[in-house]
């Protein structure tokens, strides 16, 4: 099974549902970590990719064929991941994003150091909220535009630049806190003011 | 920009975050510029949000996705047969054969006309007593552009000769254990032939989907239901009697055939069907000449099961 995304997407609507396996092939990995990060924790990720590909497959008919399945599929894992938050029940607190232990083990004193740095940029996304945490994701892992960031969660463009400025703020600042405590400055974390 | 020069610095931040992740049109990104220029406060912010950015995309990497999320994503699928109909209906009615418009109606009449001069099959052959032909609408279809309910469509002869499906011998009786059915006949019966050849007619592209689709039958007779936009519009014609122009189809060649159909001899179908189908032109335009891409409107259309005993759908 090959071609583009669109051509994948029609020989689904055809019945064949190994085109549809290929689309999943080559998306689980942006699905699995975007909801992996928005939400905090593995397992539900996991459990909210497989929802988020089944529902895509659903609503395939109303997918317009455009080159943008990326773009329509993350609308779907954004979306699932906001109701899936705001079930009360389900809130999980950050525990999984500081990475494997295996980078560590493997890797030369060098990537310690790297791998220690991102650890705590991790930790410190994990703290925050998560209006501050969606734009933070939607921007720097998806690189989304305001704009697009703006349509995902149904906010203006304005309130994106603030949540976004606040989130660094936050950011920041809790990164210099690790680095009073001796946890090691992570580069770029800058001087305080 | 408007406001801009009693913005603070604290509002400033917003723009000066938003400049560093390039997000600013032109307009704004001078003004932030010519802020920056002249207030110090603001140019030592924009030195500490500068590598934020670049340290958020570094720290924030893409693992792998669990190996068992494509198996689960799998075996989750719905079938592709429940959801082709939904997705793509192509059990809809092939539209080749519908600028004939009442032709099938005419069909149904013939076979009524010609049940008396049916050729009067040999007893002694089938050895079976051939019970009434009748038409029994099913409980609660719609309205038919058939006979109507209940009638016995079948002259003299036809009590002596059952229709049945071709090539296929006439079920023997239970009362007469000594009677033996004959092999499939070669030679068919002659009232069924012009629903052979009509069965030949057929729009090849429509023999095409149905083979490739098996297990899907075009028309119900199980249940009288109707597939496709025949069966939707009956819905909502039943839902809104006063607007009975619901389905448009357009008419591709008036040279094709109605939909008279009967499953193949290696079915399991022990009955042949017919289906009538009734597409009048719209009302409003009645001027309208019949011709390639005709609109017609779907008026009826039902499915008759055609037994040894008796017309039912």
């Amino acid at each position: 099974v090959h071609g583009t995304d669109d051509e994948l997407v029609a020989q689904s609507l055809d019945g064949r549902r190994e085109a549809f396996g290929e689309l999943v092939l080559r998306h689980q990995k942006m699905v699995y970590n975007l909801a992996r990060y928005m939400l905090g924790d593995v397992h539900a990720a996991e459990d909210l990719s497989q929802e988020a590909f089944l529902h895509a497959y659903r609503a395939l008919p109303t997918y317009r064929a455009q080159g943008k399945f990326p773009a329509w599929l993350r609308t779907i894992v954004t979306r699932l991941c906001l109701n899936h938050r705001r079930d009360a029940r389900r809130e999980i607190p950050w525990a999984d994003l500081s990475g494997h232990a295996a980078e560590v083990a493997d890797g030369p004193d060098s990537r310690v150091g790297e791998w220690e740095q991102c650890r705590q940029v991790r930790q410190a996304i994990a703290s925050l909220s998560p209006d501050y945490r969606d734009v933070i994701v939607l921007r720097y892992l998806e690189e989304l535009s305001y704009e697009e960031m703006a349509r995902h969660l149904n906010v203006p463009v304005s309130t994106i630049e603030t949540r976004l400025h606040r989130a660094k703020k936050q950011l920041r600042q809790r990164l210099l806190e690790s680095e009073g405590r001796g946890e090691g400055a992570p580069a770029g974390a800058g001087p305080s003011r | 920009l408007t406001g801009e020069q009693t913005m603070t610095c604290v509002e400033w931040e917003v723009w000066i975050s938003a400049y560093h992740d390039d997000a600013l049109d032109a307009e704004r990104r001078r003004a932030v510029e010519a802020h920056l220029a002249g207030c110090a406060l603001c140019r030592a912010t924009s030195e500490a949000f500068a590598p934020i950015g670049p340290m958020l995309k570094a720290a924030m990497t893409r693992d792998p996705a669990p190996e068992t999320l494509f198996a689960r994503v799998m075996t989750q699928l719905p079938e592709p047969s429940s959801r082709a109909p939904r997705w793509k209906p192509v059990l809809r009615p092939p539209r080749g054969w519908l600028s004939f418009g009442l032709a099938p109606v005419g069909i149904l009449l013939w076979l009524l006309m010609s049940g008396p001069s049916a050729p009067k099959r040999d007893p002694g052959t089938t050895g079976a007593t051939v019970p009434q032909m009748t038409i029994a609408p099913r409980p609660g279809a719609p309205r038919i552009a058939g006979p109507a309910k209940g009638r016995n469509i079948a002259p003299t002869e036809s009590k002596q000769t059952p229709l049945r499906e071709p090539g296929r011998a006439a079920p023997a009786q239970k009362e007469s254990p000594s009677n033996v059915s004959p092999p499939p006949a070669p030679d068919p019966r002659p009232e069924l032939e012009p629903l052979r050849r009509m069965q030949q007619r057929r729009p090849p592209r429509f023999q095409d989907r149905l083979a490739r689709r098996p297990g899907v039958r075009l028309a119900s007779t199980a249940g009288g239901r109707h597939t496709g936009s025949a069966r939707r519009s009956h819905r909502r014609s039943r839902s809104h009697p006063e607007r009975r122009v619901r389905p448009v189809l357009v008419a591709k060649s008036p040279s094709t055939g109605p939909r008279i159909q009967s499953p193949p001899l290696a079915s399991r179908q022990p009955e042949p069907w017919v289906t009538v189908v009734d597409y009048v032109l719209p009302q409003a335009a009645p001027e309208t000449t019949v011709g390639e891409g005709t609109e017609f409107v779907l008026r009826a259309a039902e499915t008759y099961a055609v037994t040894p005993t008796r017309y039912e759908y």
